[in-house]
């Protein structure tokens, strides 16, 4: 699983702790916690747009191992807002149903940026790299 | 030797545990003499591989469990009812995966299944307001 480095400035949001890299990689780490209604979805989105500020898009990294599952209303919130935010996603996960979340979720909402899923996190970051 | 250790009245309660293993019976601990020999070292590790075992088949019960409910919710999905659920547990193994998978497949069909109701609906409604513009003239050219 993904560590957070030390030193890390670190965001905690209700499903996943967030930082940047140093070569400027948004990282999520995801947390077990029950599924998340769209209300709170709504709120850790828009705690995300603060958290990134003036930045336009970022590459993310996430670790979704630990990912809750999601309804259909909540898929369809993050599909139309994740582009706003996003260069390109980078997917790695240690658990069969992480692995299952990402890719319901990437087959059932077409989204405009690259994503690709890894099971080496030194290969995601290295794929990712291009896109910064 | 060989006579000390048949007479030996561990032997036997060995063996009954072996047999016990055999039939999946992981109850009975084997009781540890004041010898601290080499039987009582099998035996010893005997009540290991029984916690072992007796771990191993609850996680089996548990795996059974969860795939039979995942059957129960498959029927319910073959009889277009979308109404239930798969439980998620926090294992996160591929049992969950298949059951997060059930429940999006379910929860798009009935977003489906919704929608054609709609769409019947609205059919429905211009049929019966065609019928309505139409049956006039035909009234006239009676």
């Amino acid at each position: 699983m993904m560590t957070i480095p030390a030193g890390a400035k670190t965001i905690g949001l209700p499903g996943f702790t967030l930082w940047f890299d140093q070569e400027g990689i948004l990282c999520s780490l995801s947390n077990k916690v029950p599924m998340l209604r769209l209300e709170e979805v709504k709120e850790v989105v828009a705690l995300l747009k603060g958290y990134l500020g003036e930045q336009k898009k970022v590459c993310m990294l996430l670790d979704v191992t630990h990912s809750s599952e999601t309804n259909r209303e909540v898929r369809d919130f993050a599909a139309a807002e994740l582009p706003k935010i996003t260069k390109a996603i980078a997917i790695v996960s240690h658990s069969a149903l992480g692995k299952m979340l990402a890719n319901l979720f990437f087959s059932l909402k077409s989204q405009p940026y690259p994503v690709r899923y890894f099971t080496d996190e030194t290969e995601a970051r290295t794929w990712l790299k291009q896109h910064l | 030797m060989k006579t000390s250790v048949k007479k030996d009245r561990r032997i036997p309660e060995i063996l009954a545990q072996l047999r016990r293993f055999s039939e999946s019976d992981f109850t009975r601990y084997l009781s540890i003499s004041e010898q601290v020999d080499e039987i009582d070292a099998i035996c010893a590790g005997l009540n290991v591989l029984l916690e072992t075992l007796e771990v191993r088949g609850r996680v089996e019960q548990n795996k059974e469990e969860r795939i039979n409910q995942l059957f129960a919710v498959i029927l319910r999905y073959a009889l277009m009812d979308f109404s239930e659920k798969a439980d998620i547990s926090i294992a996160g193994d591929e049992i969950d995966g298949l059951a997060a998978g059930l429940n999006a497949i379910g929860e798009e069909l009935a977003h489906l299944q919704r929608r054609l109701k709609d769409c019947e609906e609205d059919i429905r409604l211009l049929n019966a307001t065609l019928e309505h513009r139409v049956n006039p003239y035909q009234e006239t050219n009676r």
